[in-house]
């Protein structure tokens, strides 16, 4: 009974945030202190017990690589990457859909999401707009650098949420994911782009004039023309990116948690770059999503405490007897709740029913976690508004001011890039369920 | 098939085509700098001829480009024209530790930011649509990007504030429209001298000496001079 009350609040909680955004921290705060006070008094759950159940490893990680793309975002390596792309491009339009989906794809293996864009969009915005792209391109660009911002936050266990809770919850090594989703993300990443690029060719899009192309090459070598990479944080920031790279592949075997070595890493960096550190600290850190993460771990614990994940994990069981059918149809769910409720509610809850069916045996774990990364990452690219990225995007496109060939204002919103997200998130979901299928 | 014959022909060129593609150097570098970047550009891709034509094209987008063109100054030429009188100019400014600079036009900015690391630089944008972040990356630390209201309160002694004005003899000329505002009444008694720079001009003269039609002269005050 407390169990059904505690689902029903949480799922009217992530709907009245899903629908009024602008206040989602206050929503979600709300929805956590119902459930804490519903938990504590009708369900004689403890409030130590409660916060026990917040994965605190996960939430550090988080902060710690969110202050580490901060500052590593300062070495300016990034946007020298996306400079030499718009070049190697040749201000030709199919070479900048290639050019700086790869580039973003790599980008966000290892920065977060937002910080991966932040870096990039400037510069494919300036190239865009001095090249005169079409409305098309432009929907068929941007949809393509969300897909591929999503697919390499998937690929490595830092570069997006999902998978650093599986990380840091202890679901899975750090070198068990990077070997199961990196080929499997990088091999979806092509699957898409070649699927775009071949949409791209069929429309039969022109390039610019040679004159405006030469003139665009010139104008980002002039934009850009004294940008050269900050070495005194690039190579610190290397440095400890690499120690805690090779400390995460050894965790199990040295007796570190993922979460206290990114600690340490993150601490020593911050040490290196004081100053730095100090005012991203201050300014910078998206505190938001840590709070609003705390606030969905607190309910999920909740639930947790109730049973009522373990009953639902039992009901799935009994409902679909082959494992198969079974492991397909959390998948989907994982996928579809992400593409409404966005990654973090979607993963927060559907972890911990994985893990109780997980614990009543037959279902390979590390398979099924790294399956629902992928479905996550396919939620995340089918709508816009699933994952921050395609806010973030949409805003600074808005803002850019960026116009078509024709001078009319460039769009790209909710609209432009659902037939890309439905295209992408079939691809990814379908790829997910194979990969997991051809695993059991 | 060498680059030049690659070239679609000028006269094919959509004028709304160009002005977009440069619009950011435009913002960023400034318009006469922008202007140096497509004559250069267009004169390595298709050759001379092709740049005035293209001048042609512009006369009622770009106008700066015409004069510029008209000034019958090779790209090489107007680079030493320029570094010749940026040289003149660093040397009057050594005696200051402010200098605002009232528009950005980059390729007089790059050489005197390098060349007076010991002052500071505060530039007031001539357009809005920049990206910050990235027009300050291409500064030494010296420098600092600041919007036109912070031109009070930097005024001094050893504060100088410099602007642009593109002008040819009894032509029209071209003044960043925040250049009005920066040197209106009340902020010209607050600097130690106001300085006009323009490079167009093959020699130096005041804007005062210019058609009534544009007395821009009358922004400045007596210490306005045009270098």
């Amino acid at each position: 009974m407390i169990g059904s009350v505690l689902i029903i609040v949480m799922i009217a909680t992530l709907i009245i945030q899903a629908l009024i955004p602008a206040r989602k921290m206050v929503v979600i705060f709300t929805g956590a202190t119902v459930t804490m006070t519903i938990a504590a008094t009708w369900g004689n759950q403890r409030i130590s017990s409660i916060y026990n159940g917040v994965p605190w490893d996960v939430l550090v990680i988080l902060l710690g690589l969110g202050i580490f793309s901060s500052l590593l975002a300062g070495s300016r390596l990034f946007n020298s990457l996306a400079v030499w792309c718009s070049r190697a491009s040749r201000g030709k339009y199919l070479l900048v859909l290639i050019m700086f989906s790869s580039i973003m794809f790599i980008i966000s293996c290892a920065l977060n999401n937002l910080t991966a864009l932040l870096l990039i969009l400037p510069v494919l915005l300036s190239i865009l707009k001095a090249l005169g792209a079409t409305q098309g391109f432009i929907a068929l660009c941007f949809s393509m650098v969300i897909v591929a911002c999503n697919l390499g936050g998937a690929a490595t266990p830092i570069g997006d949420f999902p998978a650093i809770l599986l990380m840091g919850t202890g679901s899975i090594s750090f070198v068990r994911y990077l070997i199961l989703a990196f080929p499997m993300c990088l091999l979806l990443f092509g699957v898409i782009l070649v699927l775009y690029a071949v949409y791209y060719n069929r429309k039969g899009s022109e390039d610019a004039a040679p004159l405006e192309r030469s003139l665009a090459l010139v104008s980002m070598a002039k934009l850009y023309r004294n940008y050269t990479i900050d070495k005194t944080i690039l190579y610190p920031g290397s440095g400890v990116f690499c120690i805690m790279f090779g400390l995460w592949v050894i965790a199990g075997r040295i007796g570190l948690s993922p979460g206290v070595i990114c600690f340490l890493g993150i601490g020593s960096f911050m040490v290196i770059k004081n100053r730095a550190a100090e005012d991203i600290v201050r300014h910078q850190v998206d505190f938001e999503s840590i709070l609003f993460l705390t606030a969905l771990f607190l309910m999920v614990s909740c639930m947790a405490g109730s049973g009522i994940l373990g009953d639902i994990a039992g009901f799935m069981t009994v409902y679909f007897t082959d494992t198969k059918s079974l492991v397909c149809a959390l998948m989907i769910c994982c996928g579809i709740s992400t593409a409404i409720f966005s990654a973090g509610p979607s993963m927060a809850t559907m972890l911990p029913i994985a893990q109780q069916i997980i614990a009543r045996g037959g279902v390979p774990g590390e398979t099924v976690y790294v399956g629902l990364a992928l479905s996550v990452c396919a939620g995340s690219s089918f709508l816009l508004t699933a994952a921050t990225a395609g806010p973030l995007a949409q805003s600074i496109v808005e803002k850019s001011g960026l116009t078509t060939r024709d001078g009319r204002r460039a769009k790209f919103d909710f609209m432009t890039f659902l037939p890309f997200g439905i295209v992408s998130y079939a691809i990814i979901q379908v790829g997910g369920l194979v990969f997991v299928l051809l695993r059991i | 098939m060498t680059e030049a014959a690659a070239i679609v022909p000028i006269i094919d060129v959509d004028p709304k085509g160009i002005m977009r593609t440069i619009s950011a150097l435009i913002s960023e570098l400034g318009a006469f700098s922008a202007a140096l970047i497509l004559q250069d550009t267009v004169h390595r891709l298709a050759g001379e001829e092709e740049v005035a034509r293209l001048a042609e094209i512009l006369a009622g987008d770009f106008p700066l480009y015409g004069e510029l063109i008209e000034s019958s100054l090779s790209p090489v030429e107007t680079e030493q024209i320029i570094e010749e009188k940026t040289n003149l100019l660093i040397d009057q400014l050594r005696p200051y530790s402010t200098i605002v600079v009232v528009g950005i036009e980059s390729v007089i900015l790059d050489r005197l930011c390098r060349k007076l690391p010991e002052s500071r630089f505060y530039l007031i944008p001539h357009s809005e649509t920049i990206e910050a972040e990235r027009v300050l990356a291409n500064f030494p630390p010296n420098v600092h990007l600041i919007d036109v209201r912070g031109v009070m309160g930097l005024g001094g002694a050893r504060s100088v504030l410099i602007s642009y004005a593109f002008c040819r003899m009894e032509e029209d000329s071209f003044i960043y429209p925040v250049t009005y505002r920066a040197v209106g009444p009340d902020v010209r008694s607050l600097y130690n001298r106001i300085i006009g720079l323009n490079i167009l001009a093959g020699y130096n003269r005041y804007l005062g000496d210019m058609a009534p039609l544009y007395t821009t002269g009358q922004f400045f005050t007596h210490s306005f001079s045009i270098l």
